[in-house]
C-alpha cells in the first residue's frame, strides 16, 4: 500500500498554530523566502525573452512523458541493462525499502552513505535500514543537521530551512562533544572533516534521481556540495532511487530541464554539480562503483495517471520554487504540513499518494492565490488540483475526512449555502452587503461582539477588523457613471 | 505477479481509462541553443561565467607556460603533494614540475589521493555559457583526483570549448557514453546554515582551470 513516512498531516491545524507562534522560526523562514526569490527572479531576468517559451516546452516534454509512461520505462529498463545497471521495480515504500535493504546484505554492507534524496525520505528508507542494524550517514549538510536532530526535511531543497546558525552550532557541540566557532564557514568545515571519515568508511552509497533518460538508459542526479560524488564514487555500490515519473524521452531534453531546475530552485544559473550516470565503474577507470542499482519506486504514482488534470502533479522536477513563493509556507513552514512533501506541491501530492483520509486539511491550507502556478517551471496547475481535491473532499469525502475536516465541512457547508442563496437574488445580496458593512464598521470599533462569538473570535484574537469606507462598490460605481454623463 | 508486472498494469489501466480524452500531445522539437560569436567570445564568456561561481581561468600559450603558472599555484597554496590522472595533458604539465613535489598516481591507494593537497586532471569538454566543466573519469581512469583534494586544478585545451550544454549534450549522443559524466561549475558550495554562502564542503574549495591554445608537445625534449 502506497504510504508516505512519518505522515502526520492529520495534525496539520495545531502544529501550524504552534508554527506561527514560533516567531524564531517564523523570521528564519521570511529572510530564507525573501532571499530565494530575489536570487530567481535576478537569474529568470538574464534569460527573461526565453523562459515562458521554456516552462511550455518543459511542460509539453512532461505531460508526453506521462502519457506514454509505460512505454518510456520499459525503454529506460532495457537501455539501463544493457549499460550494466541492475533494475527493480517496487510497488509501493515497504517493497522498495525491502529491495534495498536486500542489496546492502548482499553486498554485507556494515556503512551507507547517503546523498540529498526526496524518495528516501518519502518511504522512509533509513529507518528499515537502521532497524537492519546499517550505520546511515546523510551527507548533504542540511540533511546531516536534520538526522543529527532526530527532525525530518522541512523543505525539499533546504532541509534544514528551519533552523538558525546558534541551533545548528548547538546541535554540533552536543552531537561532537566539543567546542566549536560559531561561524557558518567553520561549522561547514566540521561537518566536511567529520563526514568525510564516513564517505570513506561506506560500503554502500545512496542517491535519488532528478532524471532518467529513457533513450540512453542513463540518469542525472544534481547537487552542489560534491557529496553526492562521494556518495558514487568511493562506496563498492551505488543504489539510485527513483520515483516512477522522473523520466525524460531524451538525452538532449536535458538541455531545457538542467537550465531551468536551477534558477527555479535556488536561483543558480545551473548547479554546480550534475553528475551523469551511465553505469558502473569500466576499464580502464580505477575508481567508481562496482555494482550499480536503480529502484524505480510506484508508491501511488500510479493512481494519479488516471485523471489528465490530476496527472500533472507527477510532472514536478522538485525545484522548490513553490515552497519559497507561498505565503502560507511563510508563515508556518515544512514541519506543519506533516508530510516529507510541504507546501503547495504537497498539498496535492501528499493528499493524492498517502490518500486523502490521511492528509484531508492539506488541500485547504492555501488561499489560492495562484503564486505557486506562476512560478512552476513545468506549468502544474496547482490550485485547479487543490480545488479539485476540495470538492472530492466535500461532495464525495465521507469517511475520508479527519475530524478538523469534518468540523469545518459542519460549519462551512450551511454557510456556504446561505452565500449562495445570496449571491443568486440581487435584493438579498443588497441587504447582506449593508448589513456587512455596519457590523464591520462597529467591529472595527469595538471588540464587543465579535470577542464572543465564535467563529468571529477565533479570527479577531489575531486580526484587526478593517474600517469599510466610502460605502458599496455598486454605490460607488452609481455615483461615478452618472459623474461621467 | 511481479512489482515490474504490477507497476506497468497499473500504468496502462490508468492511462486507458483517460484514452478517448487523450491530448493530442506530441513531443516538442527541442530548440538547440547556440552561442553567437568568434572563439575569443566563447572565451570571454567562459572566463566570465567561471569567475561568477568563484572558480579562476588562467589563459596560458602551451604547456610550458602551463606548467610555470601550475608551479606558482603549487608554491602559492604551499602544496605538498599533488595527485596527477592520466590524462595525457596533465601528465605533460605534471612531468615539468617533477622531483620538487610528491606526486601521487591514482593508481596508488584512495588513502594517497585522500591526502594529496591538489589534484591535476584533464577534461572531456568545456561549456562556455555556463562556465561548465565537463568530466569524463574514464580519460582520467579515474574521478578521485579531481574530488577528494581540497584544490583541483583543471587542464583545458582552447579547442576543447564549445558555447552552449545543448553542444556539449550533443558531443556526448554521438559518442559512446562513459560510465559516468560529471559537470562541474566553480568549486563546491553549500549555503545550508542561515543560506549563507560557505565555499568548499566535500568537494574542492579551490578551482583553476588552465586554459592552453596550443597543446603540442613537439618542441619539448624529452
Amino acid at each position: 500500500m502506497s504510504t508516505i513516512h512519518d505522515i502526520r498531516s492529520s495534525h496539520f491545524k495545531s502544529d501550524a498554530r504552534e508554527a506561527i507562534a514560533n516567531v524564531e522560526l517564523r523570521g528564519a523562514l521570511a529572510r530564507a523566502q525573501e532571499q530565494s526569490n530575489s536570487k530567481r527572479d535576478r537569474a529568470i531576468q538574464r534569460i527573461a525573452d526565453d523562459w515562458e517559451s521554456m516552462r511550455d516546452q518543459a511542460s509539453a516534454i512532461k505531460t508526453w512523458t506521462l502519457e506514454n509512461l509505460g512505454e518510456q520505462l520499459e525503454l529506460f529498463e532495457r537501455n539501463a541493462v544493457k549499460n550494466g545497471i541492475q533494475v527493480h521495480w517496487a510497488e509501493d515504500a515497504e517493497n522498495a525499502c525491502r529491495l534495498v535493504n536486500e542489496i546492502c546484505a548482499d553486498a554485507e554492507a556494515r556503512s551507507v552513505i547517503k546523498s540529498k534524496s526526496m524518495v528516501t525520505e518519502e518511504i522512509g528508507l533509513n529507518h528499515t535500514l537502521e532497524a537492519a542494524g546499517l550505520e546511515v550517514v546523510e551527507s548533504d549538510l542540511g540533511e546531516w543537521i536534520v538526522q543529527i536532530a532526530g527532525e525530518t526535511p522541512s523543505h525539499i531543497v533546504a532541509p534544514a530551512i528551519h533552523h538558525t546558525r546558534e541551533s545548528i552550532h548547538r546541535l554540533f557541540e552536543e552531537t561532537l562533544g566539543r567546542k566549536i566557532p560559531t561561524d557558518a564557514e567553520s561549522m561547514t568545515m566540521v561537518a566536511r572533516e567529520v563526514l568525510r571519515q564516513a564517505f570513506l568508511r561506506a560500503d554502500v552509497g545512496i542517491t535519488g534521481v532528478n532524471y532518467l533518460v529513457a533513450e540512453t538508459g542513463s540518469f542525472l542526479v544534481l547537487e552542489n556540495e560534491g557529496n553526492q560524488r562521494l556518495t558514487t564514487s568511493l562506496p563498492r555500490v551505488h543504489i539510485a532511487v527513483s520515483g516512477i515519473e522522473k523520466i525524460v524521452p531524451r538525452l538532449a531534453d536535458l538541455d531545457l530541464f538542467l537550465r531551468m531546475i536551477g534558477r527555479s530552485g535556488t536561483g543558480q544559473v545551473v548547479t554546480t554539480y550534475q553528475n551523469l550516470f551511465c553505469g558502473p565503474r569500466r576499464s580502464p577507470d580505477e575508481d567508481g562503483p562496482r555494482d550499480m542499482h536503480m529502484v524505480l519506486v510506484d508508491n501511488g504514482r500510479t493512481k494519479l495517471l488516471a485523471s489528465e488534470k490530476r496527472r500533472q502533479t507527477l510532472q514536478c522536477i522538485r525545484c522548490g520554487a513553490c515552497l519559497n513563493i507561498c505565503p502560507v509556507y511563510r508563515q508556518i513552514g515544512g514541519h506543519a504540513y506533516g508530510s516529507v512533501y510541504p507546501g503547495p506541491i504537497g498539498s496535492i501530492f501528499t493528499p493524492q499518494v498517502a490518500g486523502l483520509h490521511k492528509a484531508s486539511q492539506l488541500p485547504f491550507a492555501s488561499s489560492l492565490c495562484g503564486a505557486c502556478k506562476d512560478v512552476c517551471p513545468v506549468k502544474i496547475d496547482i490550485p485547479g488540483i487543490l480545488l479539485d481535491l476540495r470538492e472530492e473532499i466535500a461532495e464525495h469525502g465521507e469517511g475520508q475526512r479527519d475530524q478538523e475536516t469534518e468540523l469545518k465541512m459542519k460549519r462551512e457547508s450551511p454557510a456556504f449555502r446561505r452565500w449562495s442563496s445570496l449571491m443568486q437574488s440581487p435584493r438579498k445580496y443588497r441587504m447582506s452587503g449593508a448589513l456587512v458593512r455596519t457590523m464591520a464598521l462597529i467591529a472595527s470599533h469595538t471588540s464587543l461582539f465579535d470577542r464572543f462569538i465564535p467563529p468571529l473570535s477565533a479570527w479577531r484574537s489575531t486580526r484587526s477588523v478593517p474600517r469599510p469606507e466610502g460605502g458599496s462598490f455598486r454605490a460607488r460605481w452609481r455615483r461615478r457613471t452618472e459623474a461621467n454623463r | 505477479m511481479s512489482d515490474r508486472e504490477n507497476i506497468l498494469n497499473a500504468v496502462r489501466k490508468a492511462l486507458e481509462s483517460t484514452g478517448d480524452a487523450k491530448s493530442a500531445c506530441t513531443l516538442p522539437e527541442l530548440s538547440r541553443p547556440r552561442l553567437e560569436g568568434t572563439q575569443e567570445t566563447l572565451i570571454g564568456r567562459f572566463i566570465e561565467e567561471v569567475e561568477a561561481v568563484s572558480g579562476r581561468v588562467h589563459r596560458l600559450a602551451n604547456i610550458d607556460s602551463a606548467a610555470r603558472q601550475l608551479e606558482t599555484l603549487i608554491r602559492a597554496g604551499k602544496t605538498e603533494s599533488l595527485a596527477v590522472s592520466r590524462d595525457p595533458i596533465a601528465r605533460a604539465i605534471s612531468s615539468r614540475v617533477l622531483g620538487r613535489h610528491v606526486v601521487v598516481d591514482p593508481e596508488d591507494n584512495q588513502d594517497a589521493i585522500a591526502e594529496a593537497d591538489m589534484g591535476l586532471t584533464g577534461v572531456r569538454l568545456a561549456i562556455a555559457e555556463h562556465g561548465t566543466l565537463m568530466l569524463a573519469p574514464e580519460d582520467d581512469h579515474g574521478r578521485l583526483a579531481a574530488l577528494l583534494p581540497p584544490h583541483h586544478v583543471a587542464v583545458l585545451a582552447v579547442s576543447q570549448l564549445v558555447g552552449t550544454l545543448a553542444e556539449a549534450i550533443e558531443h556526448l549522443a554521438s559518442d559512446s557514453q562513459p560510465a559516468t559524466i560529471t559537470f562541474v561549475s566553480g568549486p563546491s558550495r553549500t549555503a545550508d546554515i542561515e543560506q549563507t554562502l560557505v565555499i568548499g564542503i566535500h568537494g574542492p574549495a579551490l578551482l583553476d582551470i588552465l586554459l592552453i591554445e596550443d597543446t603540442q608537445e613537439e618542441d619539448h625534449p624529452s
